[in-house]
């Protein structure tokens, strides 16, 4: 079921990419076996949300450190820090999908497994606590991220959504 | 690889002629007008594309095919969720309103339609073109339309920042179906596919 959603203060994130906002603004996007991890700093109202695609960067890997979890997260981190001002203490974590989009056996092909455990990884080495998640299955996420309150709305495909 | 506009003037009329012919096919197997309508060939960054695709949470149905040889490429056809039991009783030559659930039949028909507009693209390479191409079995998934078009761009976005990719218009008569149809072709290999196609001009 999808959340609908007619408000001007939507900021939408693609593939590979993150958004930065402060309240009242609202972030959302669409995963599959992507990860969306949300950053909130509550004392700010900032959030940010990245959208990673694959777990590493390797050496033949692309120009875009965004699509990556081990380079992705600390870019937003280092943004949202030192760009739109946010607390590096107060920086908590919600992270989304991961699922298993592509029905294969090898685990090493289940990219959204791999995905999540970097992003927990990264999320350790950097010290911030993750406060909700909710990962895995074979259909699409559909978040929204409210900045105002730091909620955000999971939609899965098929299920009608909950608020982490 | 550098995407040129001469790169873009022959995809242009290769794709163009392609999917002219997979609009008629389509509207012979239907029995009713299937326009499809090239709207752009365009070199776009990958964010940039899924950002467009996940602002609006449609829930669709998307049915996936790859062609591989001279010109390999991928083909997503996305139509939404109650736009299938329309496309599913034109297809059986049924009174629109008869189908009224998700079955084997509606996803046979996804996968049927998938397959004829690949089949048809395939055939203009073959026989205008004289390219080899061969088919994979069209696969369907119903999704969140974001979600599945992230799963048509994964492999190509692996290996790059941008995509080469074709999108289209796509109206069936008498409904209100609102289809699209994807083409992906793969971007290292371009040089190699145009160099075929120009050879055989």
């Amino acid at each position: 079921m999808p959340i609908n959603v007619a408000n001007s203060n939507v900021v939408t994130v693609g593939v590979g990419d993150y958004k930065i906002v402060r309240a009242p603004k609202l972030l959302k996007t669409l995963l599959g076996s992507c990860i969306g991890v949300a950053l909130y700093d509550s004392t700010t109202k900032i959030g940010g949300l990245l959208h990673i695609m694959l777990p590493k960067r390797e050496n033949n890997a692309t120009q875009k450190a965004s699509k990556y979890a081990d380079s992705g997260i600390s870019v937003m981190i280092d943004h949202m820090v030192n760009n739109a001002g946010a607390c590096r203490a107060s920086l908590t974590a919600k992270v989304f999908g991961g699922a298993c989009m592509f029905l294969v056996g090898n685990p090493l092909f289940d990219i959204g497994r791999r995905n999540e455990d970097e992003v927990r990884r990264v999320l350790q080495e950097e010290d911030i606590r993750i406060l909700a998640h909710r990962t895995g299955g074979n259909k699409g996420y559909q978040i929204l991220f409210d900045t105002n309150t730091g909620k955000i709305t999971c939609g899965i495909f098929g299920e009608a959504p909950e608020e982490y | 690889m550098q995407i040129t506009e001469n790169h873009l003037r022959v995809i242009n009329i290769i794709f163009g002629l392609s999917i002219d012919h997979a609009s008629r096919t389509l509207s012979k197997t239907l029995k009713t007008g299937a326009k499809i309508e090239m709207v752009r060939a365009s070199v776009i960054d990958i964010s940039k594309i899924t950002e467009q695709m996940n602002e609006n949470p449609r829930e669709v149905s998307g049915a996936f095919v790859s062609l591989e040889g001279d010109v390999p490429l991928k083909l997503l056809f996305l139509i939404p969720l109650q736009g299938v039991f329309r496309l599913t009783d034109l297809f059986m030559r049924k009174p629109l309103g008869t189908t009224t659930e998700f079955n084997e039949f509606t996803e046979s028909v996804v996968q049927e339609v998938g397959n004829i507009l690949a089949s048809s693209i395939s055939n203009v390479m073959v026989s205008d073109f004289g390219v080899k191409t061969s088919l994979s079995s069209p696969t369907v998934r119903n999704d969140f339309a974001g979600t599945i078009f992230s799963m048509f761009v994964m492999e190509e976005a692996m290996i790059t920042d941008d995509l080469l990719l074709i999108e289209t218009r796509f109206e069936v008569s008498k409904t209100e179906l609102e289809c699209c149809l994807f083409l992906l072709p793969r971007i290292s290999s371009l040089e190699a596919t145009i160099g075929k196609i120009e050879v055989c001009k």
